[in-house]
């Protein structure tokens, strides 16, 4: 398989190419057979966010407020210093920065909020979205957690900044919708090319929003409701963390009416579900986590998911999600039954700040400097590499494995008939000798 | 010995005969040595090659595998800038402890005073976050946070926050000893000592030593011959302070300054206590031979 890794400390984007079974902690393992540093920019302007347009193309937002179109080219390993009959065959990739936009942060809006904020560190202004935008092959929209909403398009090869609006901050997500094409069919339903969004964070409650008049400005159509006080009537913090559409109800749907259903995961480690129908409260909330921690991710693993990660179902029932914490858990869990099992069997050692389900692996990286692929259902680990680097997105170019040369030397001899005999004799005698230490000791 | 061998059934008589086997094995193997140690005072190549030999397994020397070792430190630069505040500024450490803390605490304050250069001791108040303690130290240029941590009159543990951006290190403190129990100590001068760091192998190892490093200032004062060693063993940091002195061209003395302390990391957050980047748990604590300093 062939993963890009975005690594923090380098600011570079690498690219691994491995086969299952890979790890790089085992010695006698399989190794990973190429890994390519790429375009490092150092860790300020780290790569946040890394997002496939096609095959020949790439999309890349970095911590210093620019967003990078980058062109791939595949081109043959340089096997000359070794034999190349006895090496794996593949093609490595070159990247090449094509086109970028610059300018795209506005840290002065989140100082003023960090004052209330909960977290202690300064805040430093970020992406939190980066997807094309549905039915579009040309339109990007991306999103910081300083409340930007940015619309890019890529015309003759090169990144232009069509607009930039501004939503209430701050922003922990903004989940594109796309579920907008299987909506069309149904012709009950709003045809609905607009681009909507959903955005919340931090005492910033989920609303929804879409781009009107040609991507110029933004109209909020929803706003959720916090839940009810708690037993001890104090308000429940709000603080949304991921957010991941299902198809709308069809049962009692009214044109005029805001259709939309949705779970988030909270911050304290609330699953939230939400349908627009019955109200702006959510339907649902149930607490996955022990007090005092804190989750961070939300992927559903048993259903067909769109490219930004929305579920295709329209039923709540018999979702299975994966999740992960500050510390270092990532765990699957459904809303029925809570918490399921944990990945990694005790190996994660650090908080796995990327997440996500590629091509039906499970792809995880985070603090602690490893890229691990899981099959999501089983909970297995197919891979593991050190990167020497923390990653905060990692994208699966391509599963297919790599065929690796079978050496004659490599190849066990069939063990010839007169040692079987031999064998056989060996055994006899030790069997023997066995018994007649069993009966001295019997005697004593 | 064999099962045949051990029939006499007298306790007595059965342990002398032991007893003098053990004796002919000790008289054996201490003449063998003799032996051997003549032999090789005649001929020290002899000895080279036995020494070379003949490794002792230990449990350091078969740790598990761990591929950051000899791994390059990736973004290198950028971590010691983040660590050194881009080299601008000399370490400003403010020294604090936890809410209401115990005699112990101050205690191991006043000694933490005199080992921390450019260390301001402020007494913890209640009613004031650690954000707010952050943000203060912040505003005056204040390069590291250091609280420690008492429980029920013992001190069992010391933060370290590096300001502005992190990141948190906690660690546990144990086989504290204090100066005045070190037979032969020296008194401490106030010169900057020089810093010696041992065994900080692996990634998390080398953010640690990293640490330590931009704790205590790069320009030691030489002629107060003063060294802080921080030696890295099984995860566990020893601290000790020396002052060395030349007793003659070839010989070189040392003497203890004291104190004496373990440490043991138990997590390192991200930012201000944050992300939890590394954190140890007890089932680590299973497998002997593993080790992630």
């Amino acid at each position: 398989m062939r993963l890009l890794i975005a690594c923090d400390d380098s600011g570079s984007i690498k690219e691994l190419i491995c086969n299952k079974n890979t790890n790089t902690s085992v010695q006698t393992a399989p190794q990973p057979f190429h890994v390519g540093t790429h375009l490092p920019e150092g860790f300020d302007s780290r790569v946040e966010i890394i997002k496939m347009v096609g095959t020949q193309q790439l999309l890349v937002a970095r911590a210093n407020g620019s967003i990078h179109l980058i062109k791939l080219k595949r081109v043959d390993r340089d096997v000359s210093e070794t034999d190349p009959a006895k090496e794996p065959i593949f093609q490595v990739s070159e990247l090449h920065e094509a086109s970028t936009v610059g300018g795209l942060f506005d840290e002065a809006r989140l100082l003023s909020i960090h004052k209330s904020s909960k977290k202690r560190s300064r805040p430093r202004d970020g992406f939190v979205a980066l997807e094309l935008v549905p039915q579009t092959s040309n339109r990007i929209f991306s999103a910081t957690k300083s409340g930007l909403v940015h619309v890019l398009s890529i015309e003759n090869g090169e990144l232009k900044l069509v607009s930039s609006n501004s939503v209430k901050a701050p922003l922990e997500f903004a989940q594109v919708y796309d579920l907008a094409a299987a909506q069309k069919t149904n012709s009950k339903h709003r045809a609905s090319s607009q681009l909507t969004f959903a955005y919340g964070g931090e005492e910033n409650l989920v609303k929804i929003a879409h781009f009107t008049s040609g991507y110029k400005t933004v109209k909020q159509i929803w706003e959720a409701k916090n839940v009810s006080n708690d037993r001890l009537d104090l308000k429940v913090p709000v603080w949304p963390t991921k957010l991941k559409f299902l198809e709308p109800a069809s049962a009692g749907a009214d044109e005029g009416k805001v259709n939309f259903q949705f779970v988030t995961m909270n911050r304290l480690g609330f699953f939230r579900q939400y349908r627009t129908l019955t109200g702006r409260k959510p339907m649902l909330s149930k607490a996955l986590l022990p007090k005092n921690e804190f989750a961070t991710q939300l992927q559903a693993i048993n259903s067909d998911v769109t490219p930004a990660g929305n579920i295709r179902s329209s039923s709540f029932d018999n979702l299975q999600f994966i999740t992960s914490d500050l510390k270092k858990n990532v765990f699957s869990f459904t809303a029925a039954s809570g918490p399921l099992g944990k990945y990694g069997n005790g190996d994660i050692t650090g908080y796995a700040s990327f997440l996500n389900i590629q091509k039906n692996y499970l792809l995880q990286g985070g603090l602690d400097r490893y890229v691990r692929v899981f099959d999501p259902e089983s909970r297995a680990m197919i891979c593991k590499c050190y990167t020497g680097s923390k990653i905060s997105s990692v994208v699966m170019v391509e599963e297919e494995e790599i065929e690796v040369p079978q050496l004659k030397e490599n190849k066990k001899r069939k063990p010839k008939h007169g040692d079987d005999k031999a064998e056989a004799e060996e055994d006899e005698e030790l069997w023997s000798t066995l018994e007649s230490s069993a009966k001295k000791l019997k005697k004593n | 010995m064999a099962p045949d061998e051990l029939r006499i059934r007298n306790k007595m008589k059965r342990q002398e005969l032991f007893a003098d086997v053990k004796d002919q094995k000790n008289k054996e193997r201490h003449k063998m040595r003799k032996q051997r140690a003549k032999e090789e005072r005649e001929n020290p190549e002899l000895k080279e090659k036995r020494l070379q030999e003949n490794v002792t397994n230990t449990i350091d020397s078969l740790r598990v595998y761990d591929e950051t070792i000899h791994h390059e430190v990736e973004g290198d630069e950028a971590d010691f800038a983040q660590f050194f505040n881009n080299g601008t500024e000399p370490p400003k450490i403010l020294l604090t402890t936890n809410v209401n803390a115990k005699k112990k605490a101050y205690e191991f304050a006043n000694v933490l005073i005199e080992i921390l250069p450019n260390v301001t001791f402020v007494k913890r108040k209640f009613g004031y976050k650690l954000k707010e303690i952050v943000e203060f130290c912040s505003n005056r240029n204040y390069t590291d946070l250091v609280i420690i941590n008492e429980d029920k009159k013992k001190v069992t543990g010391l933060t370290f926050i590096h300001l502005p951006e992190g990141p948190s290190f906690y660690f546990k403190i144990s086989s504290y000893v204090d100066v005045q129990k070190i037979v032969g100590h020296g008194r401490a001068t106030s010169h900057i000592p020089e810093l010696i760091l041992n065994n900080f192998q692996t990634r998390l190892g080398n953010t640690v030593g990293r640490l330590f490093q931009s704790i205590f200032p790069k320009n030691p004062d030489f002629e107060g011959r003063q060294v802080i060693t921080l030696h890295n063993q099984r995860d566990y940091i020893f601290f000790r302070r020396h002052r060395y002195v030349f007793r003659n061209e070839e010989k070189v003395g040392l003497q203890e300054l004291g104190p004496q302390f373990t440490m043991k990391l138990l997590r390192l957050q991200h930012g201000i206590k944050e992300e939890t980047e590394w954190e140890h748990t007890a089932d680590m604590d299973k497998e002997k031979k593993k080790f992630y300093l």
